[in-house]
């Protein structure tokens, strides 16, 4: 992995690996996508509760976090492939490789982990089935995305008071769990880390929507 | 609550706490119905000799020292069947209930708070992430099934580990290609899927020799407790 020996390692031994996770092109949108139903439900969740990050209201609604995504107004997310993944990692990257943000993940939609890091930024090689993501040059967080697992990405604007801005970006697979979020709390829309996100915000807009 | 405290922590959300505390209350209370939500098969994660063969050959080659999910993902079989795969003397496999857990991770808060460790998740086998951190430490046992660990007392990583959902533990020591070893404490879910690794050392790779004395009293620990295979 993300060692000079778990590289050579998986350039070795992972060329044929890529089977182990299969790819899962689904088209079935019932479990990524907001049901009218759940689309009440969630509406009126965050009617009340307009701040809760995504793992917290899927948790409280026992609604997967994709669904959750799906059904806010203030959220697009697109479906995605490795070349979407691709193009919207390239956005983060642009918010700066030394700005703080909140990892947050969940491990097949039970045990959350959220930790402060760096914004990890894409390699300019990746290990075989990977798309691989460095924070901190390398010391920090490690991380290797299958891109064929991710199918859908979201860009979420949560309101808060006092002028506070808090934005995510959410990388959700075909069963709408959620695979890592990056959350950003910025207080004004100049900052570097809001105009990047901006950027990931219209670059997903110009791309075709899921759940549409 | 303190998953829910976490995961409100980075937002400075403080307009809603008590309907927040009320919320995760129910919610927990209901949980019986995430198993809908989150269904995982149960699978025998014991290996079988043509299994051992096949994970032992792997780390006698090119595979020497290398961490779980990497001979997991280059074998294509859950991580939980490679550790169990391992020769006995380099590894130890136990069944996981709530209070073994908790004590298996008190173990682990013995290795010391400033102590460096690298953790490890996947999903399914599917991605990875890894970072440096301090050892994350237990929180006040609330007896809601979850388990709080925190690191930096706070400031580090927080994880809220669902007790029900793990089904193993497993101690692994390899031998390194370069003499250092891999050391890990892994928690497994009943698909064999990796929830938590926490990675004392791993071959090639510096580490925290400190980590020393409170890793191999997590290992004399799970010596004592009922095995997962066998």
């Amino acid at each position: 992995m993300p060692t000079k020996f778990t590289t050579a390692v998986t350039a070795a031994l992972m060329l044929n690996g890529c089977s182990l996770a299969t790819s899962h092109n689904t088209s079935d949108t019932s479990l990524s996508c907001a049901s009218p139903s759940e689309q009440l439900k969630i509406e009126q969740y965050y009617h009340n509760k307009p701040t809760d990050p995504l793992p917290l209201s899927s948790r409280m609604l026992e609604i997967n976090e994709g669904k959750v995504a799906s059904a806010l107004a203030n959220s697009i997310g697109v479906d995605a492939n490795p070349e979407i993944l691709s193009k919207v990692w390239q956005t983060i990257d642009s918010w700066g490789n030394e700005q703080n943000v909140e990892f947050i993940t969940t491990i097949n939609g039970w045990h959350g982990f959220t930790f402060k890091t760096k914004v990890p930024t894409s390699r300019d090689k990746f290990a075989p089935g990977f798309y691989d993501i460095f924070a901190d040059q390398g010391k920090g967080l490690h991380g290797h995305i299958n891109p064929l697992q991710v199918k859908s990405i979201y860009a979420t604007k949560f309101p808060m008071k006092d002028g506070k801005r808090n934005l995510a970006i959410s990388l959700f697979d075909d069963k709408g769990d959620g695979i890592a979020s990056l959350y950003v709390t910025t207080t004004f829309s100049t900052s570097k880390l809001a105009q990047g996100f901006d950027k990931t915000w219209a670059l997903i807009e110009s791309l075709p929507r899921s759940c549409r | 609550m303190k998953y829910i405290s976490s995961l409100t922590h980075g937002f400075n959300v403080k307009l809603c706490f008590a309907t927040v505390l009320v919320a995760s209350f129910a919610t927990l209370l209901s949980s019986s119905t995430l198993a809908e939500l989150n269904p995982i098969t149960a699978i025998n994660t014991c290996a079988v000799p043509a299994i051992q063969e096949k994970v032992n050959k792997f780390y006698l080659g090119k595979g020497k020292g290398a961490p779980l999910m990497i001979a997991g993902r280059a074998l294509k079989l859950p991580e939980a069947l490679i550790a169990s795969a391992l020769q006995p003397e380099q590894h130890i496999g136990v069944k996981a209930d709530a209070k073994r857990i908790k004590d298996i991770w008190t173990t682990i808060d013995q290795w010391g708070e400033e102590t460096n460790v690298r953790l490890v998740f996947t999903m399914g086998g599917s991605h990875v992430f890894d970072f440096p951190s301090n050892v994350p430490i237990r929180q006040e046992d609330l007896d809601d099934g979850w388990l709080d660990i925190f690191a930096d007392q706070g400031d580090g990583v927080r994880g809220h580990l669902w007790l029900d959902q793990i089904k193993t533990v497993y101690a692994i020591n390899l031998p390194g290609s370069d003499g250092t070893p891999t050391r890990a404490i892994s928690f497994y879910a009943a698909d064999g899927s990796l929830i938590i690794g926490v990675y004392a050392s791993i071959s090639t790779k510096s580490y925290d020799k400190a980590v020393e004395p409170g890793f191999e009293k997590t290992w004399a620990l799970l010596k004592t407790l009922p095995k997962a295979c066998g």
